[in-house]
Formats: structure tokens, sequence, C-alpha cells
């Protein structure tokens, strides 16, 4: 449909597109399992209304890859998922080709003289021997997918300014095959989170959207879609102590996905008040502290305090 | 319809409004803002800006700063509110003639203007009213740091501490890290990458890929106490912060007063001018007291983690006159110590004869530091180089 769309078609194409509204969005990600704030599904509906990725930044485990999980999910696409390191190069990210192969190819093609040079050359270096890597494959699904390039401020510079070409373009030349074009423009999603600052080509090709921890109201909401066992007290009660744990002043600030895991806990553990037992709550912190400092530092009369306001 | 359209026209003055405090619009944003502005988005504002601010903010900071300067510019009645809470309310009654001439001063255009609001957010007369009488409730104290602070641009005295931060710079030189990276000039064989490449050649290596070691620059970080006690050193160690971030990365200077701000990207700004009137901003609470412990506590949550990640060094500049809990800075220095060994304290006073580390914060963190060294003048900055040669 959009074969060899250049940068401005794209975004011509985003603005014919059915216009998603916002509210449909946050009720399609809902429905996925990811309760998203009204700031974050306006920043969903510009992707795909003016073609430009997603820059998602913020605190670790405030959930910005699951971001991206859930707006596969909620389209129905596939996950493209890039980890950047330190030392992600082109062979990693783009494609490379299957060098065994060729060889086995070229050893078993031996003494029979069936084909020219020309055409053994070209079944060589044709499709079957291609490996695709994230970034290729994601521009060549049949239909839009979600590319999430994640923690991208673990890669090299040099990483990033190869990116910004994949980006801006939709295509890749493969010397011995041709530029590919992008069947399809993935829905793209960059996280960092703030290892190494990013370079300003790169913030200004992006959309930008600093996720903050939810508030208590929405944890409570997030536990309650993922745990739907969980009680809506003691939902709302765990939200409230962890919103608490993050104002004091610890070296690791636990994230949602560390009060799901605790909220999980008190219910394999049977707890339905979280006062009822205070040793038992003390005992299973473990999933929200990880560092010893930490531990240290929230002894039994801090947990007794904060208890205290909640319950 | 008709309101859609006179808001696409104020858009020029919007993205002139936002690139005034930084914002990095390029055409293709603006047209994108255009965009937004034509659709359903803009039917409220309550939708209009959360996509404005995913759309032009690009970073965290501006990501704050946006909804003030959306609100100020489109929704112009509540500029004059937030100028007032902001700064301190208007006195009722007679002023006294000390603040009459505390107001004078500040209306003088050469410190006004750096403080005042970006002009393109008030476009009525008694905007500029407002704005001077928040300047009215401003103390003499705030007027005299601002103006030592402006001394940044006079050239002929700082620029020897420039001339000494740059020998410190090339002094903290990079070290050769046992990893290696490509090269692009022959040198040491990379065998990983030529034994790869010889793959696609049947076995022959005839495509050589070199490579040389990693070079790991040191990074610094500055934390520079701009509090009352340090009024007529602050402009010398700015530009001693200048000389130190210029043309180097991996190096943070951040302010230390009631609170900690990072200046590193306005002390970076090529333009000097502007430079200056985004510190004399960012330096609001300068010339009040000292919370070391506090500042040095926001440092190692928020910043040293990048800051002073691997190889770094950090330099504190300050009297050591703290006025808050000396428990919490003992405790802090000894967590900045546990990330970065080459903990350097620069201090003002250190050279006058007869000066002992008595300051209760001082003496609190001098069991924390690798080298203690006087820096009340240029030219004692000029004669850290050889102290520092051995980090």
């Amino acid at each position: 449909m959009i074969h060899g769309a250049s940068g401005k078609q794209r975004r011509h194409w985003g603005c014919k597109g059915r216009a998603v509204d916002r509210a449909e969005i946050a009720t399609g990600f809902a429905a996925v399992g990811y309760i998203a704030d009204r700031d974050l599904a306006t920043a969903i509906m510009l992707m795909d209304m003016l073609g430009r990725p997603l820059l998602l930044e913020g605190a670790a485990g405030v959930g910005k890859t699951a971001v991206a999980t859930a707006l596969a999910a909620c389209h129905g696409s596939n996950l493209i998922r890039l980890q950047c390191y330190e030392g992600l190069d082109q062979a990693a990210a783009l494609y490379e080709w299957n060098y065994q192969r060729q060889l086995l190819a070229i050893k078993a093609r031996e003494g029979r003289d069936d084909a020219s040079a020309a055409e053994i050359e070209e079944d060589l270096f044709s499709e079957r021997y291609l490996l695709q890597r994230p970034l290729l494959a994601a521009i060549r699904e049949p239909t839009k997918a979600v590319l999430l390039i994640d923690e991208i401020d673990r890669a090299d510079e040099e990483f990033e300014a190869f990116l910004l070409e994949i980006l801006s373009d939709f295509q890749v030349s493969i010397p011995e095959l041709g530029t590919i074009k992008a069947r399809s423009i993935p829905r793209v999603i960059l996280t960092s989170n703030g290892t190494r600052e990013l370079s300003d080509a790169l913030r200004r090709r992006c959309l930008y959207h600093y996720v903050e921890f939810p508030d208590i109201e929405r944890e409570a909401a997030i536990l309650r879609s993922r745990l739907p066992a969980l009680g809506i007290d003691l939902a709302g009660q765990v939200a409230t102590l962890v919103a608490a744990i993050r104002r004091e002043d610890l070296r690791k600030t636990p994230g949602v996905a560390e009060s799901l895991d605790w909220a999980a806990a008190l219910l394999g553990l049977g707890v339905g008040h979280l006062a009822s037992d205070p040793e038992l709550l003390f005992d299973s912190l473990i999933c929200l502290l990880k560092t010893q400092e930490d531990r240290a530092r929230f002894d039994r009369t801090t947990l007794s305090r904060l208890l205290a306001q909640v319950a | 319809m008709a309101a859609q359209a006179r808001l696409i026209e104020r858009l020029a003055g919007f993205t002139a409004t936002l690139r005034a405090s930084g914002f990095e619009l390029g055409i293709g944003k603006t047209e994108d803002a255009a965009r937004i502005l034509a659709s359903d988005l803009a039917r409220r504002p309550s939708s209009l800006r959360p996509a404005l601010r995913a759309l032009c903010a690009s970073n965290h900071a501006e990501f704050l700063q946006f909804d003030a300067l959306f609100d100020a510019f489109f929704l112009g009645r509540h500029v004059r509110q937030a100028v007032r809470s902001a700064g301190n309310p208007p006195k009722p009654g007679p002023r006294t003639l000390r603040e009459i001439k505390a107001g004078r001063e500040a209306m003088n255009p050469a410190t006004a203007e750096a403080t005042a609001p970006p002009d393109a957010l008030t476009d009525t007369p008694d905007d500029q009213q407002a704005g001077a009488a928040m300047q009215g409730g401003a103390s003499v104290a705030e007027n005299l740091t601002t103006r030592a602070l402006a001394d940044l641009t006079d050239p002929a005295a700082l620029a020897a501490a420039e001339a000494a931060a740059l020998r410190i710079r090339a002094c903290l030189r990079a070290r050769k890290s046992r990893r290696w990276r490509t090269a692009r000039h022959p040198g040491r064989l990379d065998l990983r990458r030529t034994i790869r490449a010889s793959l696609a050649r049947g076995g022959t290596p005839i495509d050589l890929h070199y490579c040389k070691p990693r070079l790991r620059p040191l990074r610094v970080a500055l934390l520079i106490d701009v509090s009352g006690s340090m009024t007529l050193i602050t402009p010398l160690y700015m530009r001693f912060a200048l000389g130190m971030l210029r043309g180097a990365d991996k190096t943070e200077a951040f302010l230390m007063h009631t609170s900690l701000v990072s200046v590193s990207a306005a002390l970076r700004d090529p333009d000097r001018v502007r430079a200056l009137d985004r510190l004399t901003l960012l330096s609001k609470g300068a010339g009040g007291g000292t919370r070391l412990g506090e500042s040095l506590a926001r440092f190692n949550r928020h910043h040293a983690k990048y800051a002073l990640a691997g190889r770094a060094a950090c330099f504190i500049l300050s009297d050591g006159f703290e006025t808050g809990d000396i428990a919490l800075l003992a405790r802090e220095m000894a967590a900045l110590q546990r990330r970065c060994r080459r903990l350097i304290w620069l201090n003002p006073l250190a050279a006058a004869p007869g000066y002992t580390p008595s300051a209760r914060g001082m003496s609190a963190a001098l069991p924390y530091l690798r080298i203690f060294a006087p820096a009340g003048s240029a030219a004692a900055l000029a004669a850290l180089p050889a102290k520092l040669a051995r980090l």
C-alpha cells in the first residue's frame, strides 16, 4: 500500500488514515492490561497521526517497555524488539549474510557445472542467504509492526546516527541485493533510561513522553487489571503504601513491576489486610527493596509509620 | 473553524516563544504542530496541551517547562497569576526607602532584562508593571549576586581562571582501556573481525580489519557552592567551570545553594550573552544559605549515576560553611566517596595564613577527600595542575 513511501508521503498517509480517538486508545490499552493516562494516549495517537517515532523516558520500572507490548497487543501486530547494548552494530541490528550456508552451497555445487558463474553468484546473494535482524524484519513486515528499540542510551553514538538514517528513510541498501523498501512503516517506540545523553538530532525527530510513576488510583487499577483476584481494598492499600515507599529516600525506587510482584506475593501469602500481620508484611518487602542499603534503612519502625498512614 | 484559523496564525509566535526558551523546533515539527492545530485536538486546551507537548518537548526539562509556556501563551490570563505566585506577594501599605531603592535597582535594564519572564508571554502593557512589582519584592542580597554573576562577561579579570581550567582539563587525560575499538588506519590487527570477514572470501584473509585501544576520558563533575558566603568568589568559579566544560564531553557542573541545579547546558551555550541569561535564571536562589548535605544528597540520588559513571573525578568548590545537618553531610560525602574516589575539595579560604579546616561542614567532609587545596584566586587555580597530576 505504501511501497516506497518517502518521508513526505508517509506524513500524508498518516493524515488520511482514520483518526483514532484518545479515549479509544486508552480503552484499547486497558483491554490488554495497560492503564494509560491521557497524556500518553495523546502521544500514542500522535504517533499514528504524524508518523513519528515516540521516545519514552522515565525512571527504571515505570513501564516504558510495557507501552510497546501493549501497543502491539492493541493493534494485534507483531512486536519486534531490538535490545541495545554497547557495541551493537549494523550486522546485529540490520542484516547479515549467512556465510556458512553460502560456503556449503558453493562446496555442494563444486564439480557440477550446470549453472554459469553469474547465476551461482546471483543465487548465493539471494534472499535465502540473508539473515534478517530486527530493523530489517520490522520494515519487511506485511502489516504495520511495532518496533521497540529498547534502552537506546546503551548503544554507541555511531549506532544512534545510523538509526536516524533508517528511521527517516525506512529503506535499506544491501549492495548485493539493491535497495529494500519498506512494505509497511512500523510504529517505532524508543526507550531510554538516561545513562547517556541522547543526541539532539534523534530527539528532534521523535515525539517525547516522560513516563512518571502512576498515581495511587492508576496504580491500583493496574494491580487490579493484572491480578483480578486482588480485592479492591487491598489493591488500594498496596498502591498507597508503594507510593509512600517511593517518597522515602531509597537508593532504588520500586517500579510498577515490583509492586505487581509484591501484590502477587501478598495474594499468595493470603494477606487480606495490610495491617493484619506486620511481621509477614515486613518479610515480604524483599519484593520491593532490592539493595542491602535500602533494606537496612527501611526498618520495622519506618514500615509501621507508613502503615499507620495507609490503614 | 474561525477559532482554529486564528490559532494557526498564532503558531509562529508560539514557536518563537518556545525557541526563546531553548526548545529546538525545526520546520518539520512546526509543520506537524500546524497539523495538530488543524485537527480535532485543538478544540480544547486540555487535549491540545499534551499533544503539542509530546511534539515540541524533547527532554524531561522541556517536558516539565512546556505547560507553563503553553498556558502563558494561549490562555494569556494565567500569566500574571503565575508571575505573582512565583515572586514575593506585593506588600500592602507604604514601602520603606530601602525597598524603593531596591525596586529601582531591579528596574535597571541590565539586571531586569535577565530576570524578567520572556517578553513574548506578555502582550498587554500593564504586564511590564507586574514584572516590575515582582522585582520590587526582591531583596538587595539577591541583586548583588545577580551583579556578581554578571561579571562573567568581563573578559579581562577572569580569563586566567578559564586558562587554568583548560590546563587542568589537559592533565586529566584519558586512559587507554583494555578494550579495543575498530580503527580505520593500519595498526594492530583485529583477528576476530579479519577472520569473520575472511569467511566471505572463502577463508582467505583479504579484508584486513584493525583495532586500537578504546580511550576512556575521565568524567568530571563540578559542584559549585554559590551561597552568600561565596558571593565574592562566585564569578571566578563560574568562569573556571566554563573552562572545564568548554570542549570537553562528560563534564557536568552544578550549583549548590539551598537546592541543586544543573548548569552544564547553560554553560555550554555557544552564545555567551544567552549563557549568562540562562545562568541568571537558574541561579535564582543564589546568595542564600548553604545546605551542602541536602545538595549532595540530591546529587547522589539523581545525578551521580550518570555524572560519575566509571572513571570520574568530582570537584567540590565550597568554603564548607554548612547551615544544615552535619550528620547528613558526612553521610552523603561517604556515599559520594563510594562512587567516586577522586574527590577534590577546592576551598577559597584555605590559602589564608593560619587557616585550619575547622568550619563544621569542612571538618566533616575532610576524611573523605583525596585532595584538599586552596583556590581563593586565579593564581591559586593556576597552581592546581601540579597537584592534580597524579589523579
